[in-house]
C-alpha cells in the first residue's frame, strides 16, 4: 500500500451548547464519537452523510481547522500536537481546503491574483512574486480558465469559475492532500461533473489524495476509493467503493444510495 | 429623499474650518494676545471684524487661532481613541473566551461613565492643559471604537473566507490586518469624522469648565466662558466662537453622516 499521509484516530468532538440557567452542568452536543480514518497517497476517501452527521467537523479536524475533544490526527506518523512548528508548517502547505461556496471562501475585496498570491506568500519558504506569478500562469489552463481573470474579483465570476480558482489556489502549493468540503454542492450539475472530472485528471496527474465530503451518494462514489457513511458523528458502514454502492450492508446507506438524484451516467457523459 | 444631502454641506463647513486653521499660520488679522485697553468690548469696525473682547483683543484673531488646538485636540484625541480601539477591539475579538471578557467589561465600565466626566476625571489625574485634553479625550474616545472594532471582527470572523485564510496559514494578526481591516474601513472612517465633531465639543466643554486649555491661550470653549460673564451687558462676545462651534462640530458630523450614506449603506451587500 502506498505510503499513508493523513490518519485520524478516536476522533471525537463535542461542542458546548449554550445553557439555559446558570447552575446548570455544561452540555454538550456530540458531533463526532469516536471516529478513526486513514487517507494514503493518491487516495480518495468519500465521507457521506446527511447534513448535521459531523462530516464537515472530521475534515475540518483532520486539516486542523478545529481542534478534537478527543483523539489525535498523524501527518505522516507524527502528532500535530506534538510536532515541530516547521513540520506542522509542512502539514499546513500540504493539506489544504476547497470548501462549499467558493464565493465566500475568497475575500470579495481582494482580486483573483491576490487570492491564488496569498497562500503561496504565507506558506512558501522562497517566495518570490515572479515565481509565484509564473506558478500562477501555469496553473490556470490546467483548471481551465483565461489569464484575463486575475484582475477581477469574486463577485464578477460565475459560481463555476470562482469553484476553479478555489482548486487552483490550493494546487498552487502541490498539497498532498485536498479537503473538498461538499464542493461541488453549490454549483449546477452540469458544471459539477465538470469540476469533478478537473479534480479527477488532477489527481491523476499529481498523485493527490482527497478527503471528499458531500450528502450526495453518487458523487461520493464516483470519486472515492473507499467510502464511509456518517451518521450523527458515527461511521455505520465503511467498504471499497463499487462494493459498498451495489451491496450495501445497512439500510441507511441504501436509502442514501436511492436518493441520490445525481445520475452517475451524466458524470460518464461528460467524460 | 435625496442621495448623500449631508456630505457637500458637511465638507463645505470642515473646509472652512480647516482654511481658518491653515490661513492662522501665515496670516492673522491682528495679534491675538494684544491687549488694547482702550477699546473694550468693541462691536465689529474695519479694524476688528468681530469686534474685541474685555481687555481689547481681536476676537477674530483669537477665533482663528483657537482653530489650530480645537483641531489639533480633535484629530489627535481621536486618532489616539482608533488606534488603541483597534488595538483593544481586536485583541479582544481574537483572544480566547477570558481575555475577552475581561478587556470588554473594563470597557463596559468605562462605557457607563458620562463621557465629560470620564475627561474630567483624567484631566483632574493628568493635569490641565493641551496635551493633556487630548491623552483625556483620546482615552474617552476608547470604548466606542473598541467595541465597534471588536463587533465588526466578530462579525466577519465567520465568515468562510477568513476560514480559509486559516487554511492557508494565516495567522490571527494577519487575518485582521490583511482580511478583516478593508471591511472595517468604512464604518470607521464614518465613526472617526463623527468623533472629531464630538471630540472638538469635549474640549470646549473642559476648557469652559477651565479644565482645558488655560488663559491667555485661545480656545473656543474658554471664549465662551469669559464671555457668559458679560453675555447681559455685551451679548456679541459670545456669537463668534460659539458660531465657529457650532460650524466645526456641526461640519464634522454631518461628514460622518454623508460617509456612512455613502460608504456604509451602500457597501452593505
Amino acid at each position: 500500500m502506498s505510503e499513508l499521509i493523513l490518519e485520524g484516530q478516536n476522533l471525537v468532538k463535542d461542542y458546548p451548547l449554550k445553557k439555559e440557567v446558570f447552575w446548570e452542568k455544561p452540555k454538550t452536543l456530540r458531533a463526532l464519537s469516536g471516529v478513526s480514518l486513514k487517507l494514503a497517497q493518491g487516495q480518495t476517501v468519500g465521507i457521506v452523510g446527511e447534513s448535521g452527521s459531523g462530516k464537515s467537523t472530521l475534515g475540518e479536524i483532520l486539516g486542523d481547522l478545529q481542534r478534537p475533544s478527543k483523539g489525535t490526527v498523524l501527518y505522516q506518523g507524527q502528532n500535530l500536537r506534538t510536532m515541530k512548528q516547521a513540520e506542522y508548517r509542512r502539514f499546513r502547505r500540504n493539506v489544504q481546503f476547497i470548501f462549499q461556496n467558493p464565493k465566500e471562501s475568497m475575500n470579495p475585496y481582494f482580486t483573483i491574483e491576490k487570492i491564488l498570491m496569498e497562500p503561496m506568500k504565507r506558506l512558501d519558504d522562497d517566495f518570490s512574486p515572479a515565481q509565484a506569478q509564473q506558478k500562477i500562469q501555469t496553473i490556470l489552463p490546467q483548471v481551465g480558465l483565461e489569464p484575463d481573470c486575475l484582475s477581477r474579483r469574486p463577485a464578477e465570476l460565475s459560481g463555476g469559475q470562482c469553484q476553479r480558482i478555489a482548486i487552483a489556489r490550493a494546487l498552487l502549493l502541490n498539497p498532498q492532500v485536498i479537503v473538498c468540503d461538499e464542493c461541488v454542492s453549490a454549483l449546477d450539475v452540469s458544471i459539477q461533473a465538470q469540476i469533478l472530472n478537473l479534480l479527477k485528471s488532477l489527481q491523476r496527474r499529481y498523485g493527490t489524495s482527497y478527503l471528499f465530503i458531500s450528502h450526495d451518494m453518487s458523487v461520493v462514489h464516483y470519486m472515492s476509493d473507499t467510502i464511509f457513511v456518517l451518521v450523527k458523528g458515527q461511521v455505520i458502514e465503511q467498504g471499497v467503493g463499487a462494493e459498498l454502492m451495489h451491496h450495501p450492508k445497512q439500510a441507511y446507506t441504501s436509502s442514501l444510495i436511492s436518493s441520490s438524484l445525481f445520475a452517475e451516467d451524466a458524470l460518464c457523459a461528460v467524460q | 429623499m435625496k442621495k448623500h444631502s449631508s456630505l457637500l454641506p458637511g465638507l463645505l463647513l470642515v473646509a472652512l474650518i480647516l482654511a481658518m486653521c491653515l490661513i492662522s499660520f501665515f496670516w492673522l488679522p491682528m495679534d491675538p494676545n494684544k491687549m488694547d485697553t482702550a477699546n473694550r468690548f468693541a462691536l465689529p469696525t474695519f479694524s476688528h471684524w468681530l469686534g474685541t473682547d474685555q481687555f481689547g483683543r481681536d476676537v477674530l484673531s483669537r477665533v482663528m487661532i483657537a482653530s489650530r488646538s480645537a483641531l489639533l485636540v480633535g484629530l489627535g484625541s481621536v486618532s489616539v481613541g482608533t488606534a488603541a480601539g483597534l488595538l483593544l477591539g481586536s485583541l479582544a475579538a481574537m483572544a480566547g473566551p477570558r481575555l475577552q471578557a475581561l478587556i470588554m467589561r473594563i470597557i463596559d465600565g468605562f462605557m457607563a461613565f458620562p463621557g465629560i466626566l470620564l475627561a474630567m476625571m483624567l484631566v483632574a489625574v493628568l493635569g490641565k492643559g493641551l496635551i493633556n485634553s487630548v491623552i483625556a479625550i483620546g482615552i474617552f474616545m476608547i470604548p466606542s471604537f473598541s467595541r465597534l472594532v471588536y463587533s465588526m471582527i466578530l462579525e466577519n470572523k465567520t465568515r468562510l473566507y477568513v476560514k480559509a485564510a486559516r487554511s492557508y496559514g494565516c495567522r490571527s494578526g494577519q487575518i485582521v490586518i490583511s482580511h478583516i481591516f478593508p471591511d472595517m474601513l468604512p464604518r470607521l472612517i464614518t465613526q472617526f469624522s463623527s468623533a472629531v465633531g464630538g471630540a472638538i465639543l469635549t474640549e470646549s466643554s473642559l476648557s469652559f469648565l477651565g479644565l482645558g486649555i488655560q488663559p491667555p491661550s485661545a480656545s473656543w470653549g474658554l471664549m465662551l466662558s469669559e464671555a457668559r460673564q458679560f453675555v447681559l451687558s455685551y451679548p456679541f462676545l459670545a456669537v463668534a466662537p460659539g458660531a465657529v462651534l457650532l460650524v466645526a462640530a456641526l461640519g464634522f458630523n454631518l461628514v460622518g453622516d454623508g460617509l456612512n450614506d455613502r460608504l456604509v449603506k451602500r457597501g452593505s451587500r
